[in-house]
């Protein structure tokens, strides 16, 4: 773990058109931290990750990834980053050692030490017996892990991950998780996305949450828990939900935050 | 249900699609790329069209010549032509523009007659149906002008002969789609098709050898093949005709009749697809739980390092690698490389045998070789203007990986420039094993030439691939798309590279200078170069700003 800050970012501002997709975030992760992005659909999630790994450009406002401008140095920022993107980056007609191996070359290793990690990681991932099939051949669930291979393989700082427990099954995450939390106990920074609430509450000490383009909330679940508290107690409309041992989840926390509007039984009425 | 009181009509659920298609291309137009692209489909259309008008014409004339000098049995021929454009341009040509997938309608309470009338629909606005219905009504005008009393058996049976093709062509793609909807069947028979389409390059040696040995018909398998292709549904259509004009209607009818139970028949196999359609059938690929492990084979490295590739980056040589890879198992890429090379075989062997009556070849059979490879080259040089047509979700790896993306290109040129280099020697073999080895002086200015064409269509491609990426789908014949803009630059560069091209050996031919073809295509190469160099250094800033356009056009889900 680091002091300095693994993410920063003032005033980050994407439009896409008249739609303002994500307004004026500052943001700041620091090193070391399992930092879950969360927010509803259209919020600003995948938007926002994929301009943080260059995927996007901004309209306005800085990105600061290790204490390097993305704007200025995109290819150092690269070299430091892992990036599990929406769509999962794989090139279908390739095996998974020819895609890890190449994934090694393009992040700058040597083909000794490229061929070496492809091997490591097949087996962690438990892809290794399937060493002649192409990719477009994998499930859904070891394309992910492969994804995530790749994405490791130079010994990221800071991994970026978007819905990585997506159409995963049990087994699956399970090896995911278990290389996501050996990162982070090697001092890595982890930022992921997520709509699994239960997941985030588990793997994550951070959190931020962003509404319609804004950023709403942001720090350690305890800090977000305590200002809910502190703002309503227990049982205000936070708790719309039961809530665990007395403390707020982070779905109650989520939506007392990012609220939404209440339905009344004559909406719709119409309906079966 | 509350406010439903009944399913809509086959003719109001047609004209909501109409709509839908209405604001599907109306939506399109939104965005300036969206404007430029409908403009250059609209040019294309317009060069397009010529050709059908063309087509359309000289059909006609052939059918008023060969009714009214009583050759009606070879009007089936002319029948033929129509029926093979109508299931064959579907198959080969890309389509512009943004495409619908009719199936997604399902999800609404569509009753099974509209479906299968919406796919007629959807079929019969396909731009080789189009073409061909245009052609049989040139014919079906010349046949009552030649014969006006054949009016109305004329439009009869072209209205049905029609029908038969465009039920033929909606049963052929729909079946197809299931067919390919797996990879590996997908891949023997894409390669089945190729070769079928290869076979077609036979017509003109066969033909020409008939021509010239006119007493081997008698013994020809091309004797043992005409009644078989009497009984082919444009052979039907062309008995019909034949037996009216002579008079013959009972025969004539009979015949019809027999052109309708084709018909028949394939509406009744087209229905089985779309009635499964229907039903929910779901084409997606069973994954890997299906697919049988292949154990590695004695001595076989499941890992191995990657290619060590010297005088060449490492991420340059990396990708090279991976086109290596993907060249090798993408059948699309694997043919655009083979196929050029067996089309000069064939068009090598016609014209050799042109050339020995006297022809172009026989003047200057030299230039047989710059002329091959002038042909290669606009094949081979496709894939050049859409790099990225097969990387797919790839692409955002290259993106977020660190890596400068003129190393990306560089290595891919440097794929394309090895297979363009090891297509001109075989097509040197090709020419020296038919011709005679071409003169030195004319190989050395022809490389010189390939080198300049090749960075030239480098430096334009690199930039078209980067700001008008079209992802490519091998087993989606009728869902590849191009981009219009692509198209039509792609036209007029080759046009101008190979007009200079052609220029340059004809002027020096004329005034027997033919050695200063190679200088001169070196001073072009050397621009081209200059060129290329300056679009590689301004790709990584292309690429930055069009970085939305590459993932939007290549993640798309199929």
């Amino acid at each position: 773990m680091w002091d300095e800050a693994a993410i920063v970012t003032e005033g980050l501002t994407r439009r896409f058109g008249g739609l303002v997709a994500v307004d004026q975030v500052n943001l700041r992760v620091d090193g070391g931290q399992f930092f879950g992005f969360l927010g509803p659909n259209g919020a600003g999630k995948s938007t926002m990750i994929k301009m943080l790994t260059g995927l996007l450009a901004a309209s306005a406002g800085t990105m600061r990834i290790l204490n390097i401008d993305l704007a200025d140095n995109p290819v150092e920022v690269k070299r430091q980053i892992g990036v599990v993107p929406e769509g999962l980056a794989l090139f279908g007609r390739l095996t998974g050692a020819e895609y890890l191996n190449f994934a090694g070359r393009m992040y700058g290793l040597d083909r000794q030490t490229a061929a070496q990690r492809t091997r490591e990681l097949l087996e962690f991932m438990q892809l290794a017996d399937r060493p002649k099939s192409l990719i477009t051949d994998y499930s859904h669930g070891m394309q992910k892990k492969l994804a995530m291979a790749a994405a490791v393989i130079h010994g990221p700082k800071i991994l970026f991950l978007d819905e990585p427990f997506e159409g995963v099954d049990a087994i699956a995450a399970g090896t995911l998780k278990s290389m996501l939390q050996r990162m982070i106990a090697r001092g890595a920074t982890i930022f992921l996305t997520s709509h699994v609430l239960e997941i985030v509450e588990r793997l994550c000490s951070h959190v931020a949450i962003i509404s319609r383009g804004k950023l709403v909330a942001q720090g350690s679940l305890e800090e977000l828990r305590a200002g809910i508290e502190a703002r309503q107690g227990i049982g205000g409309n936070a708790a719309a939900g039961a809530s665990v041992g007395g403390k707020l989840t982070l779905e109650q926390i989520f939506l007392d935050i990012v609220g939404g509007s209440r339905q009344t039984e004559q909406e719709l009425t119409w309906l079966a | 249900m509350a406010g439903v009181d009944a399913i809509p009509g086959t003719r109001e659920q047609i004209a909501l699609v109409a709509q839908l298609r209405w604001q599907l291309f109306s939506n399109s137009l939104r965005t300036l790329k969206g404007r430029l692209e409908a403009l250059s489909t609209v040019l294309v259309a317009l060069m397009m069209t010529g050709l059908v008008f063309g087509g359309g014409i000289l059909l006609g004339i052939a059918t008023y010549f060969l009714v009214t000098r009583n050759d009606w049995p070879w009007l089936a021929g002319l029948l033929w032509i129509v029926f093979l454009f109508w299931q064959l341009y579907p198959l080969t040509a890309a389509s512009v523009g943004a495409q619908f997938d009719f199936s997604n309608l399902l999800r609404f309470p569509l009753r099974l007659g509209s479906f299968v009338v919406l796919s007629l629909i959807y079929g019969l606005f396909d731009p080789g149906a189009v073409a061909s219905l245009f052609w049989l009504s040139c014919m079906w005008i010349a046949l009552g002008i030649a014969r006006p009393e054949m009016l109305a058996w004329g439009l009869l049976l072209f209205f049905v002969f029609a029908a038969m093709n465009l039920l033929l062509g909606r049963m052929i793609l729909l079946w197809t789609e299931k067919w390919l909807a797996r990879r590996r069947t997908r891949e023997v028979l894409g390669f089945i098709f190729i070769l079928g389409m290869l076979s077609f390059q036979f017509i003109g040696p066969v033909m020409n050898h008939l021509q010239h040995h006119p007493t081997r018909i008698q013994s020809s398998w091309v004797v043992t093949l005409l009644p078989v292709a009497r009984l082919l549904p444009p052979g039907v259509a062309g008995q019909s005709l034949t037996n009216a004009l002579g008079g013959n209607f009972v025969v004539a009818a009979l015949w019809f009749l027999f052109l309708s139970l084709y018909g028949a028949a394939f509406f009744v196999l087209l229905r089985t697809r779309l009635v499964a359609q229907y039903r929910g059938e779901n084409l997606s690929e069973a994954r890997a739980v299906a697919l049988p492990t292949r154990t590695l084979r004695a001595g076989e490295k499941a890992v191995s390092s990657s290619w060590n590739i010297p005088w060449v980056s490492g991420a340059s040589g990396t990708m090279f690698e991976k086109e290596v890879r993907y060249a090798f198992r993408s059948g699309p890429m694997l043919l655009n490389f083979v196929v050029p090379v067996i089309l000069v075989i064939f068009l090598g062997i016609t014209f050799h045998q042109q050339g020995r009556n006297g022809d172009f070849f026989a003047w200057t059979p030299d230039m047989a070789f710059p002329i091959a490879i002038a042909y290669t080259f606009l094949i081979q040089m496709n894939m050049v203007f859409n790099s990225f047509a097969f990387e797919a979700t790839g692409i955002q790896f290259l993106l977020v990986s660190p890596v400068r993306f003129r190393d990306v290109m560089a290595g891919k040129n440097l794929f394309q420039g090895v297979a363009a280099l090891i297509e001109a020697l075989a097509v040197w073999a090709v020419v020296a094993w038919i011709f005679s080895p071409p003169p030195l002086v004319i190989v050395t200015a022809t490389f010189a030439g390939l080198l300049y064409a090749t960075l030239a269509n480098f430096a334009v491609g690199n930039v078209l691939s980067v700001c008008y990426p079209r992802r490519l789908d091998f087993h989606a014949f009728r869902k590849k798309k191009l981009s219009g803009i692509t198209m039509l630059i792609g036209m007029v560069m080759q046009g101008v590279l190979i007009g200079l091209g052609a220029g340059v050996f004809l002027l020096t031919k004329h005034f027997d200078r033919l050695a200063l073809a190679t200088p001169i295509f070196l001073a072009f190469a050397a621009v081209a170069t200059t060129v290329y160099w300056f679009s590689l250094t301004k790709i990584d800033h292309l690429a930055l700003t069009h970085r939305e356009t590459l993932i939007t056009e290549l993640c798309r889900a199929e």
